[in-house]
């Protein structure tokens, strides 16, 4: 018999190197659309136009967002990108591709620190460069919608340098930013200002998310992007599995080069999963504080809860654990005192349990 | 033999022979990775092509420091979980009965399960428990990740990762008896 004890480890080696050929219908079809879409440069070049106005403030972030990036920006960046290619409609109009392919570069650059300082500026110039066919409407709405994203920017942003920043304060800028348009906005000035694949051999150095997982299991952290590693276990790989009976922070030195180094902290939540955590007080009188009687609980299934006063008459009564009770028994507000509570739920292991209580009911 | 450095500038010239090589090298090492989000061959096959659309119209925005293989790994990720989101209303109504039954039966001949045994169990977890799975033990997202790509809660995410292993557990201990 198999240990299956870490499922998702024992899947992920199994499928670790796994091939498997698709059907030969897969490479035609996607020939077939790929070549009718031939125009795809130039959406995204339209765009990043549009975004020039994030530019300014971004510019400065790059470097930082380099470095900092991490993975969920990498994906939703992914994901703005591929939103944009989708919301181009099949047929694109052809002219425009051609207009701005023959576009010359300098007048790009010129279009672009031109409408450098406010966004509304920018607006209008694009109007104005804009064909009245649908394709351009639907264009410029996405292009209102980037520019209105940035204006938000702009405005909880306002002047924006980098140097009078505290460390905590520049990564949550860099959050900000990465977690919003301008970091594509970036990504994709860099690319389109560089044609040719950049030979630079300076690498991102990308951490791993912070966890949250149930005690007893394992996780794993890692980071990537540098010559050498150093965790705060003492371990030297790039990646590594652990097992923390508690929540604890893990923290890595990575390598950049031999006098280049970034430290980075990871946080590891260890939640008790499958246990539940009753209150034994409330008190519902509207202060905000502790309104609801509420079962708190991760990873719980099959819950009921049933709350009964010292005469036996049932209260309230879930199956759901978000759920909480109001004090209230009849739609009037329930008299203070003492309550009693069964609550029968099924944990992790799979069996059920049933718990009894009392709860005091405060006005 | 192209450089994948050759291939990707081929690539973003539209050269059809560039785009048929990166086609050739990955489509074996994604369909695998397709197939871990979706419930059969066909299904993982269509995300693949769209994946690869995108690969070919957004590869001017790859940065060559990252692994190019990682990077399009992300976005056959990515494609699979817009068509899971896009398929929600479908979500949790399996009911376990329903699937143990048509589970592949028999034991397999080899003592030892191979890759595509298992990729065909996980295939048989209702939507959401693989996507949580897949999300979680395999390509690494936190809870607090994944609920907010799925908009679920992070109980939910937790709930349905145990859920998710608990059941392919259950299909491979019967695979083995």
């Amino acid at each position: 018999m198999q240990d299956y004890d870490n499922i998702g480890k024992f899947v992920r080696d199994k499928l670790n190197g796994y091939r498997e050929n698709p059907s030969g219908h897969v490479w035609e079809n996607i020939e077939s659309k790929i070549s009718s879409s031939s125009g795809v440069g130039s959406t995204i070049s339209n765009w990043w136009i549009a975004a020039a106005g994030a530019v300014v403030i971004a510019a400065g972030l790059y470097f930082f967002v380099l470095n900092d990036q991490d993975k969920t920006t990498e994906s939703n960046s992914e994901k703005a990108s591929q939103e944009l290619v989708e919301d181009k409609p099949a047929d694109t109009t052809k002219e425009e591709t051609e207009k701005n392919k023959e576009l010359p570069e300098p007048e790009k650059a010129d279009r672009k620190t031109a409408s450098e300082p406010e966004t509304e500026k920018q607006e209008k110039t694009q109007t104005k460069t804009e064909k009245p066919s649908d394709v351009a409407n639907k264009q410029e709405n996405n292009r209102r919608e980037n520019v209105k994203d940035i204006q938000q920017i702009q405005r909880q942003k306002p002047q924006l340098s980098l140097e009078d920043l505290s460390d905590t304060e520049k990564k949550s800028v860099i959050e900000t930013a990465s977690n919003d348009i301008l970091y594509d906005s970036v990504k994709e000035t860099a690319t389109a200002e560089n044609t040719e694949l950049s030979d630079d051999t300076s690498v991102a150095v990308e951490f791993s998310e912070d966890k949250v997982i149930c005690g007893g299991e394992e996780t794993n952290l890692w980071a990537s992007g540098g010559i050498s590693y150093q965790w705060s276990d003492g371990r030297s790989d790039s990646s590594i599995r652990i097992k923390p009976n508690q929540t604890q922070k893990y923290s890595v030195t990575v390598w950049k080069s031999e006098e280049n180094k970034v430290t980075h902290e990871f946080m590891v939540e260890v939640n008790e999963c499958g246990e539940i955590y009753v209150p034994n007080a409330f008190s519902p009188n509207s202060d905000g504080h502790n309104d609801e009687f509420k079962v708190y609980g991760v990873a719980i299934e099959d819950f009921y809860i049933k709350i009964m006063n010292k005469n036996g008459a049932v209260v309230y009564e879930s199956k759901n654990l978000n759920e909480g009770w109001d004090g209230r028994y009849n739609n009037q507000p329930a008299s203070p005192g003492v309550y009693i509570y069964r609550i029968i739920y099924t944990g992790v292991e799979g069996d059920s349990k049933t718990k009894t209580g009392t709860i005091t009911l405060i006005r | 033999m192209a450089s994948e450095k050759e291939i990707i500038k081929g690539c973003i010239r539209k050269d059809k022979k560039y785009q048929k090589l990166l086609f050739d090298q990955y489509a074996p090492i994604l369909l695998p990775v397709c197939m871990r989000y979706s419930h059969d061959k066909q299904n993982a096959e269509d995300i693949l092509q769209e994946g690869f659309i995108k690969i070919f119209d957004n590869l001017q925005q790859f940065r060559s420091e990252g692994s190019l293989e990682g990077w399009m790994k992300r976005i056959m990720v990515n494609t699979a979980l817009n068509h899971y989101r896009s398929n929600l209303k479908h979500l949790y109504h399996q009911d376990v009965d329903e699937i143990s039954e048509i589970l592949p039966s028999g034991k397999d001949t080899n003592a030892e399960l191979q890759a595509k045994d298992i990729l065909a169990l996980v295939q048989k977890l209702p939507s959401g428990y693989r996507t949580v799975f897949n999300m979680y033990d395999i390509e690494g997202y936190s809870h607090k990740e994944i609920a907010q790509e799925l908009d679920i809660t992070e109980n939910t995410s937790k709930t349905q990762l145990l859920k998710a292993r608990k059941m392919l557990q259950k299909f491979l201990e019967d695979q083995e008896s």
